[in-house]
């Protein structure tokens, strides 16, 4: 007696079998550039984190030995700038960095948009950050040249 | 009479994947993350260029008042340290923001891919050139310590 059973579902041979859709190669294709990405992102947020770390053990080292602590004025101007230049920047970073890890664990649409959003922010808030200093620089050039001008056409 | 399709299928505030309905949905926050990102990155990419083309001709315009000695030693030095430090990153963030203007052109999936694929470029090639910086550093620091010692 045969043992083929006429019940059975029709099962498809492996090259028969539906390609992955566009969503899945895309998702696939992605997914190995952003895996690539992950540890260069992950190495260059953990340096910043450790960049502020060292910048914070030595304004507080300062501060308590006092010899060469800084005065109030470079405190106002040095806390400000390490978290806006190094501790911001690499949060965003391990967050772009996370999401990365979550689109390689799930691979879905939603986890790979989140990852790029990440991104999105990260980009955002640099560019936002060049454009305030080029505007400081611009003031400040502009104070050093036309105030000068001003006070010498007062005289 | 209005030219207003009423049956016309929600479309995208940023552009149409081309004959591919399931993945407009599917990757439209990502399209809509790309399309913010574009901008920024190029913005970022041209200030790398123009300082990088600063550097330069203060170097030249340097050298052009003192030629010879320590001034053309020191743009040997400096001309290659800018090309690796601004030359290259700007380039790379210029090719991710093209990439990413291609796949806003063309809403293929293999466009989609080479921006992804072009952001990765720029992030290994910052992640290289940090770790040797470190490499280097700590170089230093070792034969400073030997230097030292001995």
């Amino acid at each position: 007696m045969s043992e083929s059973n006429p019940f059975q579902s029709s099962s498809t041979p492996a090259s028969q079998l539906e390609a992955p859709s566009e969503i899945d190669a895309v998702l696939h294709e992605a997914g190995h550039s952003l895996a690539e990405t992950k540890p260069w992102v992950r190495f260059l947020s953990v340096l910043g984190f450790i960049g502020t770390g060292v910048a914070a053990t030595f304004l507080l080292v300062g501060l308590l030995a006092g010899g060469v602590a800084p005065s109030p004025f470079e405190l106002i101007i040095l806390v400000p700038m390490g978290l806006l230049f190094y501790l911001i920047p690499s949060v965003l970073l391990w967050k772009y960095g996370t999401r990365i890890g979550e689109f390689l664990g799930g691979s879905s649409p939603e986890s790979f948009s989140a990852a790029l959003i990440a991104q999105k922010t990260f980009w955002k808030y640099l560019g936002i950050l060049a454009l305030i200093i080029i505007v400081v620089y611009g003031l400040m050039l502009a104070s050093f040249i036309v105030l000068p001008l001003l006070l010498g056409s007062m005289r | 009479m209005s030219d207003l399709n009423p049956y016309q299928s929600p479309s995208s505030p940023v552009g149409e994947w081309k004959d591919q309905p399931a993945a407009e949905s599917a990757f439209f926050d990502a399209t809509q993350a790309l399309a913010q990102t574009k901008p920024w990155v190029r913005l970022l990419s041209v200030l790398g260029f123009l300082v990088f083309g600063f550097s330069v001709i203060g170097m030249v315009f340097v050298l052009g008042f003192t030629p010879g000695g320590p001034v053309t030693l020191m743009m040997v030095v400096t001309i290659p340290i800018s090309l690796l430090f601004y030359f290259m990153p700007s380039l790379l963030l210029w090719n991710y923001a093209s990439r990413i203007g291609n796949f806003l052109n063309d809403r293929s999936s293999n466009s989609l891919a080479a921006a992804v694929a072009a952001q990765k470029s720029f992030w290994k090639y910052v992640g290289i050139l940090v770790a040797v910086i470190l490499v280097f550093y700590l170089g230093v620091l070792l034969l400073g310590g030997i230097a030292t010692i001995l």
